[in-house]
């Protein structure tokens, strides 16, 4: 079985024995899971990783089949189990792709490393001072305001905040709201008007 | 959202709040930082996690990118878990049980996979015997690309090893190889990071293991980075405690 992405060719040796219940590869069954992982990691990766987003997926992929095979109960295999499994896959690789600067084992074909940035260079270096100013303003807010607005902007809404830090949604509401209105002024002071 | 005083004009707008979690997504990791505990995240954003460790993670969040990527990555995806019809949960063996064939019909497809050919198989195996090579009753997952070498477990799949000497043991890098292992339980409640060590074997602390209960199931793979800079990945092996 070959599978190519658009950056490296990945070939396995196919298994002597097989059985149909051994975890079937890359066939229909586990394509709703590819599919959410491919949109999770559209949606969340960062920038600089935009170029890796199919290997992280086929690696991710992989790996999960590596599991399926050793696995002999297939009880454990519910939607929740595999997902889990495939998103530490995931974060593992991206773990990876940020360590190494070096062309991987996987890679068969050594491909120059392609640009990391997306867009106008100018744009990218000030979305990252912006970030680094955002983190910075973070860690001198207080600490619940920290946590609300941290969490407010990951993408969360204010109950979905409320419910994860375990507080009352009226009190997270007003600790997210205090905490970004702290957190414009502190951009402000350091030249930055988001 | 609705605030308690929306008149104040420090608060930013909705364009603005977007634009913020746009810069926030897009930082680059830290130098340095701290690896990312994978399974803490995914417990905490899907309510495993008493609130109070929950906070504890979502500080992590807050300083680290690395950690906020992992978060997203976790959010999006325990929420399409939850999507995933019970009826549909994708494992394998699920289009067996799917399968409206007899149960009869199946066994013998089964049977019939898994048992091709004996005759053909018999006299391949006593050519094979007879050259003196082993026949492995099956052959891992292999990469190319590794220059003839791979790394593989020193260890008999599925060895059990005493709680106090758990002691994993690997070769496939030359001298100077630098290695890291991970290992995890079968629900990955249990993980366990190394980082560069020199020695090709490593003695996982009892401690690590304290919460896994006798015959569980343990999953370990190791990373070599070669002399000349590359990086190997062996696959995932398994050993049981004893």
């Amino acid at each position: 079985m070959t599978i190519s992405t658009s950056r490296r060719s990945v070939h396995l040796e196919p298994r002597q024995r097989q059985t149909p219940d051994a975890g079937p590869a890359l066939d229909g069954e586990l394509e709703s899971l590819r599919e959410a992982l491919s949109r999770a990691v559209a949606r969340v990766c960062p920038p600089h990783l935009v170029d890796r987003r199919d290997d992280l997926v086929q690696t991710a992929m992989m790996r999960l089949m590596e599991l399926q095979r050793r696995e002999p109960d297939r009880e454990r295999w519910t939607a929740s189990y595999l997902y889990r499994v495939a998103y530490t896959a995931l974060v593992d690789e991206i773990r990876n792709v940020e360590r190494r600067k070096e062309v991987g084992l996987e890679v068969v074909e050594a491909l120059p490393e392609p640009p990391v940035a997306m867009g106008n260079p100018e744009q990218s270096a000030r979305a990252s001072q912006i970030a680094r100013a955002v983190r910075d303003c973070l860690r001198k807010l207080v600490e619940d305001r920290r946590l609300a607005v941290t969490l407010y902007l990951q993408g969360h809404t204010v109950p979905e905040a409320a419910e994860l830090l375990g507080w009352d949604g009226k009190r997270t509401e007003n600790l997210v709201y205090r905490g970004l209105g702290a957190l414009r002024l502190c951009l402000s002071t350091k030249g930055f008007e988001p | 959202m609705s605030g308690p005083s929306r008149d104040d004009k420090n608060l930013p707008d909705d364009a603005t709040v977007e634009r913020l979690r746009a810069a926030v997504r897009g930082e680059e990791p830290l130098e340095g930082g701290a690896p990312v505990d994978a399974d803490l995240v995914w417990r905490a954003v899907s309510g495993e996690l008493p609130p109070e460790e929950r906070r504890a993670v979502v500080a992590r969040v807050a300083a680290d990118p690395a950690w906020a990527t992992a978060w997203r990555l976790a959010h999006e995806l325990s929420r399409a878990a939850q999507e995933v019809p019970k009826t549909e949960t994708p494992a394998p063996g699920a289009r067996s049980r799917r399968s409206e064939r007899p149960a009869r019909e199946a066994r013998r497809f089964r049977f019939a996979w898994s048992h091709p050919a004996w005759g053909s198989v018999a006299v391949a195996a006593l050519v094979l015997v007879v050259l003196g090579i082993t026949l492995r009753p099956e052959v891992e997952p292999r990469l190319r690309g590794m220059d003839g070498r791979e790394v593989t477990s020193l260890l008999p799949d599925d060895m059990a090893l005493p709680r106090e000497a758990f002691i994993l043991r690997w070769s496939g890098g030359p001298d100077g190889t630098l290695w890291s292992l991970q290992l995890s339980s079968e629900d990955l409640g249990v993980t366990h990071r190394v980082e560069t060590q020199q020695r090709a074997e490593y003695q996982v602390p009892a401690s690590v293991l304290a919460p896994l209960p006798a015959g569980a199931k343990v999953l370990w793979q190791v990373e070599a980075r070669l002399p000349d800079g590359r990086v190997r990945r062996s696959a995932t092996f398994v050993n049981r405690l004893e």
